[in-house]
C-alpha cells in the first residue's frame, strides 16, 4: 500500500473517536477500497501523485469527525428503536395475560421475556440475515425468536414448559412476514390458524390440556394481541427510521 | 449550487442510485458526479455517514465482495423498506416541486 495512503488512513483511524474496534477497522477498510478504486479509476499508481489525490481529499481529522459523529447516532438509533419496539410488543402480551386472571409476576416475566429477549433480540438482530432471501430470513427469524424465546418457557406456574417457545418463534414469524405490507387475509388467517395449531399440539399431540370452547376466544384473542402488537411496533419503528433518515446529520 | 438546498436529500438521492442495483462507494460518487454534469460532488465525509444510516435503518444493507484483481469493495443494495420509502418520498418531492413551481415560474 502507498505510505501516503497508509498514512492518511491511520489519521483517520485515530479520529474515529467512540467506534468499537472492530467497527473502527471496518471503515477504515471501507474507506481503504473506495481510495483504491479512485485511485485506479484516475491511473494513480505513483506515491506522489497518490499524496496529491489525498490532499485533494477532506482532512482525516475532519472526515473521522463526521462518520463518528454520525455512527454513534445510528447506534443509538438501533438500540433504542429495537428496545421500544420490542416492549410494545412485550407490554401488550403481558397485560393481555394479566386481563386474563394469570398472576401479575408471570404476567411480568412473559412481558419482560417476550419485550426485552423475543422482541427487542429479534430488532437488534435483524440486520445480520437481512440479505437472505424471503425464506431464508423467514427461517432465521423464526430459529432465532425459538431460542431467545426459552426464557418464556418458564413463565408458568409449573416449571418450564417447551410449548411456550411457539409464541416466541409465532412473534418471529409475524415481525418477519411483517416487516413489508401484506394482504388482509393473511394477516387474519395467523393468529387463526396458530391458535388451531396450538390447540392440536396441547390437546391432540400432547394431551396437556382438555379442549374447551370457551378457551378458543381466549387463545385466539392473545394471538390477535400478538399480531396486533407486532404490527404496531414495525410501523413505530418505521416510522422512527424514515425521521432519522430525513433528519439532516448533525456534527458532534 | 446552494449545498441548504441539497439538506436532507442525500439519503433520497442515494435510494434511487441504488434501486438501479447494489453499488459501491466509489461508484456513487461517480455516478452522482456524472449525471449531475459535475454541479454536485459527494464527498467522503457526506456519503459515508448517508450510507451508514440508510444501513443502521434497514432501509439497504451491505456485503463484501472481492473483486478479480484480489481487491476488497463493499456493495450497498437496497432494501424492500428502502423501496417503500422511496416510492412514497417521490410522490411527497413531486409535490413540493410542483408546488415550488407554481411560485417560481407560474403559467400565465
Amino acid at each position: 500500500m502507498s505510505r501516503a495512503l497508509e498514512a492518511y488512513l491511520a489519521q483517520v483511524g485515530s479520529g474515529l473517536k467512540g467506534l468499537t474496534r472492530r467497527r473502527r477497522l471496518t471503515v477504515v477498510r471501507e474507506l481503504e477500497a473506495h481510495l483504491l478504486d479512485e485511485a485506479e479509476a484516475r491511473g494513480i499508481s505513483s506515491e506522489s501523485a497518490m499524496a496529491a489525490m489525498l490532499d485533494e481529499k477532506e482532512h482525516p481529522i475532519l472526515l473521522a469527525e463526521e462518520i463518528a459523529c454520525g455512527e454513534g447516532q445510528d447506534a443509538n438509533h438501533r438500540g433504542g428503536t429495537a428496545l421500544a419496539a420490542g416492549m410494545i410488543i412485550g407490554i401488550a402480551t403481558g397485560a393481555h395475560m394479566w386481563f386474563e386472571g394469570w398472576r401479575w409476576y408471570i404476567a411480568l416475566a412473559f412481558a419482560a421475556s417476550q419485550g426485552l429477549a423475543v422482541g427487542a433480540g429479534y430488532f437488534w438482530a435483524r440486520r445480520h440475515w437481512l440479505r437472505l432471501p424471503g425464506w431464508g430470513r423467514l427461517g432465521m427469524a423464526v430459529l432465532i425468536t425459538s431460542l431467545l424465546s426459552i426464557p418464556l418457557g418458564f413463565t408458568t406456574h409449573h416449571g418450564f414448559r417447551p410449548t411456550r417457545l411457539f409464541y416466541g418463534a409465532f412473534t418471529g414469524y409475524l415481525l418477519e412476514r411483517h416487516s413489508q405490507e401484506r394482504p388482509l387475509w393473511q394477516t387474519l388467517l395467523e393468529p387463526a390458524a396458530f391458535t388451531a395449531f396450538m390447540f392440536f399440539l396441547e390437546t391432540v399431540l400432547l394431551g396437556r390440556i382438555h379442549f374447551a370452547w370457551w378457551k378458543v376466544p381466549l387463545e385466539l384473542s392473545f394471538n390477535a394481541t400478538i399480531l396486533l402488537s407486532v404490527m404496531v411496533a414495525s410501523r413505530f419503528r418505521r416510522l422512527l427510521a424514515e425521521r432519522r433518515v430525513l433528519t439532516p446529520q448533525e456534527q458532534g | 449550487m446552494d449545498r441548504e438546498l441539497l439538506k436532507g436529500s442525500t439519503p433520497l438521492l442515494l435510494l434511487s442510485l441504488l434501486c438501479e442495483g447494489p453499488m459501491y462507494g466509489y461508484q456513487i460518487i461517480e455516478t452522482v458526479r456524472q449525471r449531475t454534469g459535475g454541479t454536485y460532488t459527494l464527498k467522503e465525509g457526506a456519503l459515508y455517514p448517508a450510507l451508514h444510516k440508510l444501513e443502521a435503518t434497514e432501509f439497504i444493507t451491505s456485503y463484501w465482495e472481492t473483486q478479480e484483481n484480489g481487491r476488497e469493495r463493499r456493495y450497498y443494495s437496497i432494501q424492500p423498506a428502502g423501496q417503500a420509502f422511496l416510492v412514497a418520498k417521490k410522490q411527497e418531492w413531486n409535490q413540493f416541486v410542483n408546488m415550488v413551481q407554481a411560485f417560481v415560474e407560474p403559467k400565465a
